[in-house]
């Protein structure tokens, strides 16, 4: 185990430009031995491009990324050995066994076959995949080719595990399983950043929240800061059912004290609003007043969107990762 | 935290290597590929054979089968071996790319790239890894048609060797496209770009190469490129690789098979009688009693310029640079129960006079016709034609430049009238120093061994081939006729400095007759040098310029190892460049 105060990972400055669209853009970040970091942000935010640096797939245009020490960019070999990386995408192959799969990539972590021998099995029951070492990577279900893919990010045994949107399309129960395993290997002395887009999927499991946002880390701290950050804002949806008014509606929010964020796209606005009650059916009124149909109005529940709203302020967000 | 192994220098297996031969063995595919491919194969090869048959019997007097007659088996077998290599070779081009193009694009498709490129595997590792893969299999498709080359070889007609040297030509192939299917796999994004990439590479290499060929003559004789080596483009075209690999196109017999046609295009045969040529001018034709000459020339990329010399439809040509000095190139006729004989030849532009001496009476004296040359497109050398009659026998051609100084001589042999009749013998060219009178011969000429050597297998063809020479000098070309049935009789043609020539015809009842012929030279210097020259017994063993195949396999193999270190390059991590996007991603 490294010094505690020590960070396993360290991101000094970087930024990453895919010709004009600047992907991470000065980004200063720090993770401390030992914690589970959560970076949110939307699709775009630029989650993918900084996990892909330190996992030594892509080099930064400017500014440095360290792990345990290592240059992500110059060492990328000495970084490999104390990293394990789990993509959002499975990565698997179909004509190959559970255990096949894990063995294959011991190889090529260049693991001699006897250390093999134990450490599969080991892997296999830490994610509850014993009884499955046999099975075709193909028959597996979602959760379980998860915890797989996990197994295969744990095979060379790595200090720090990066995890891309590993709760994406699980359901709950595969979820709480794979929260328990975050914290088993939490337990084990690893350290973890995960990424996610909704944030009550990383406020249970994470020491620490990243908020992440055109390339740029907008806010950090625990997940308690963070939720306080937010405030009593509520966020709403108003869902017009007049074509084009959506540049009114959104003068409207705009111009009204209660909201703190306003985003307009297609036939839908989000909002946060820091009032009560009356001030909803305030700013219902005044769009109805204002000739605008209305086919929605409601309250939503506070999630990642709303953060950004309320950090933002609306700033669009490109789509695409 | 548990320290990696210590790493070791020992052999393990690339685990990428591994992998795919287990993935790619557990899927059906691979075996259904190998029985279609394999039932393809046996199909051509018994349709060969039902056809090689048909051409037999209608080629055989008296509709005869081929059994007892081991040249008809031998051509047979030929036909067979052609067919069955070119088949081959045609299916490895069509399978090859599916084979290797998946390799890498498929890891990206289904995201297990990335997940390679962070582990400790070096790229050259993983591009090396399917690349072997793919190879395995493609050698495994060579290696089970190998049983059915057997068939072929059995009949004769083709030697292990050919076969061989065929199957070198087909595995460089395949190499070079599963390392191009591999390496376009490393750059595309989809296995489908680089499935259409590989095909169409495929194609050019086949196909296209056959049009630069073409284009490249055409540059040539419109005066657009210059030279007398053969096209690039030969070396390029795997039928053309193939066809020099297998030998010579006509060892056992005359059935044409596919190879023939990309035979067109590889001019190291002998000019005239095998191989490429240009069709000739012709120069001259004369009449004499019932025999009607003519004399012909043309341009050989390989060989110069060729004079021929033709009496009713029998006859052959020299070769050779006579644009140079102190080279006479000619043809001679043999002579006649009449005594006439005429010889036909260049000589460079400087020679102004040719003087003949004859055994009997003066020296006549000839001028050349250099207005005939230009007429016939030949710009640097002049012809020449001498009659003689009755006993006045040629011995010496001379010829003089514009101050009667002699450029070259040549010394004319007598060409008694052989046995099939009808033979036109080529007389070697004999570069002569400047200035420097011939040698006085102090030796009679050797007669010519009326049958040098003999067979009591039944030749059908008439054969003429040089002796390979792999020792300096001297320079001088051999050549051993052998003349039709019924009696075998090999007559070797010598210079005077070279006294000594041993012949001597090897016959095999599977394999083609072979002609070794020893050449022993005692007098000048080099004090002995002995060549061998080997090659199928009744046609031009191929000339000894740079072989096709070789040249194309190293082509290929080189070409390879480009393509595997580009792809390594291009899977290295981390890099800066644009990174690929997913592009259906909502």
């Amino acid at each position: 185990m490294p010094e505690p105060v020590e960070p396993v990972i360290t991101i000094t400055a970087m930024s990453k430009l895919y010709g004009a669209t600047k992907a991470v853009d000065e980004m200063d970040l720090e993770v401390p031995a030992g914690a589970v970091y959560g970076l949110i942000g939307p699709n775009g935010a630029g989650k993918t491009t900084t996990f892909s640096i330190l996992a030594t797939l892509l080099a930064p245009t400017s500014g440095v990324a360290h792990v345990c020490g290592f240059d992500a960019t110059n060492e990328p070999y000495e970084v490999r050995r104390v990293l394990g990386y789990m993509p959002d995408a499975f990565g698997l192959y179909d004509d190959i066994r559970v255990t096949e799969y894990l063995n294959f990539f011991a190889s090529a972590y260049r693991q001699p076959p006897a250390q093999r021998r134990s450490v599969v099995p080991d892997l296999l029951e830490l994610v509850d995949l014993g009884h499955k070492a046999d099975e075709y990577v193909e028959s597996l279900s979602r959760g379980m080719k998860q915890r797989l893919g996990l197994a295969r990010a744990l095979i060379h045994d790595p200090q720090v595990l990066i995890l891309d949107e590993p709760a994406s399309g699980l359901d709950p129960r595969a979820r709480q399983e794979f929260r328990e395993l975050v914290l088993e290997l939490q337990r084990m002395g690893k350290t973890l950043v995960i990424s996610s887009h909704i944030l009550p999927e990383l406020q249970q499991m994470c020491t620490h929240i990243g908020v992440l946002e055109a390339g740029r880390l907008l806010a950090e701290g625990s997940p308690d800061d963070i939720l306080s950050k937010i405030g009593q804002g509520r966020a709403y949806r108003l869902r017009l059912a007049s074509p084009g008014a959506q540049a009114q509606a959104l003068e409207i929010l705009e111009r009204s004290d209660a909201v703190s964020g306003a985003l307009c796209e297609g036939a839908e606005c989000h909002f946060v609003l820091a009032g009560g009650e009356d001030q909803a059916a305030g700013i219902l009124s005044e769009v109805i007043g204002a000739g605008i149909l209305v086919s929605e109005f409601a309250e939503t529940k506070t999630d990642l969107e709303d953060l950004f709203l309320k950090i933002t302020r609306g700033v669009e967000v490109e789509p695409g990762d | 935290m548990t320290d990696p192994a210590p790493v070791r220098r020992r052999f393990v297996m690339n685990p990428v290597l591994a992998r795919e031969i287990k993935e790619r063995m557990r899927s059906p595919r691979a075996t259904m590929i190998l029985v279609v491919y394999l039932a393809l194969l046996a199909g051509v090869l018994y349709l060969s054979y039902r056809l090689g048959l048909l051409t037999l019997r209608a080629q055989m007097f008296g509709g005869g089968g081929f059994i007892g007659n081991s040249m008809s088996a031998a051509a047979l077998g030929r036909l067979m071996f052609e067919v069955l290599i070119i088949f081959l070779l045609g299916l490895i081009a069509f399978i090859a790319p599916g084979a290797s193009t998946g390799a890498i694009s498929g890891e990206r498709e289904r995201g297990t790239l990335q997940l390679l490129q962070i582990t400790l595997l070096r790229p050259s590792s993983i591009v090396l890894g399917k690349l072997a893969a793919s190879l395995g299999f493609l050698l495994l498709l060579l290696v089970a048609s190998l049983p059915l080359f057997t068939v072929a070889l059995i009949l004769g007609g083709v030697t292990p060797g050919h076969a061989f040297r065929g199957l070198l030509v087909v595995t460089a192939l395949a190499i070079f496209l599963a390392a191009l299917g591999t390496y376009l796999s490393s750059i595309a994004r989809r296995t489908l770009h680089a499935t259409i990439g590989t095909y169409a590479v495929t194609f050019l290499l086949l196909f296209g190469t056959v049009l630069t060929y073409g284009a490249e003559r055409i540059a040539r004789s419109s005066g657009f490129l210059t030279g007398t080596e053969r096209p690039v483009s030969t070396y390029l075209n795997p039928f053309a690789a193939l066809a020099d690999a297998v030998g010579d196109p006509s060892a056992g017999g005359f059935i044409p098979s596919p190879l023939t046609m990309a035979r067109q295009i590889i001019p190291s045969f002998i000019p005239g009688i095998g191989g490429f040529s240009e069709p000739p001018v012709v120069v001259a034709t004369a009449e004499e009693g019932d025999v009607a000459w003519q004399l012909t020339a043309r341009n050989e990329p390989q060989a110069g310029i060729c004079v021929g010399l033709q009496a009713n439809n029998f006859g052959s040509e020299a070769c050779g640079m006579p644009q140079e000095k102190g080279q006479i190139l000619l043809a001679q006729s043999p002579s006649g129960d009449g005594g006439s004989q005429i010889i036909f030849g260049a000589v460079s532009r400087d020679t102004r006079k040719l003087v003949v001496d004859l055994s009997e009476g003066r020296p006549i004296e000839v001028k050349p016709l250099t207005e005939e040359a230009e007429d016939a497109g030949f710009d640097d050398i002049s012809f020449f034609v001498v009659t003689t009659t009755g006993d006045q026998r040629p011995t010496t051609l001379t010829a003089l430049d514009k101050d009667d100084k002699e450029i070259a001589s040549h010394p004319i042999h007598d060409m008694p009238m052989m046995p099939g009749g009808g033979m036109v013998d080529i007389g070697p060219p004999i570069p002569v120093p400047l200035g420097t009178p011939p040698p006085p011969d102090p030796r009679p000429l050797p007669a010519p061994d009326p049958a040098g050597a003999a067979s009591d297998l039944p030749l059908m063809a008439p054969a003429s081939f040089p002796v390979a020479q792999d020792s300096g000098p001297p320079q001088h070309p051999v050549t051993a006729d052998i003349m039709p049935a019924p009696d075998v009789m090999a007559e070797i043609v010598t210079d005077p400095v070279l006294p000594e020539v041993k012949a001597e015809i090897v016959t095999d009842p599977v394999f083609p007759p072979e002609v070794k012929a020893e050449l022993v030279v005692t007098d000048p210097v080099p004090p002995r040098a002995a060549v061998e020259a080997q090659g199928p017994g009744m046609f031009p063993v191929r000339d000894p310029s740079t072989p096709v195949w070789v040249v194309h396999c190293l082509i290929l193999v080189s070409a390879s190892v480009v393509l595997v270190a580009a792809g390594s390059y291009q899977l290295r991590r981390p890099r800066t460049e644009f990174k690929f996007r997913a592009r259906s991603r909502t």
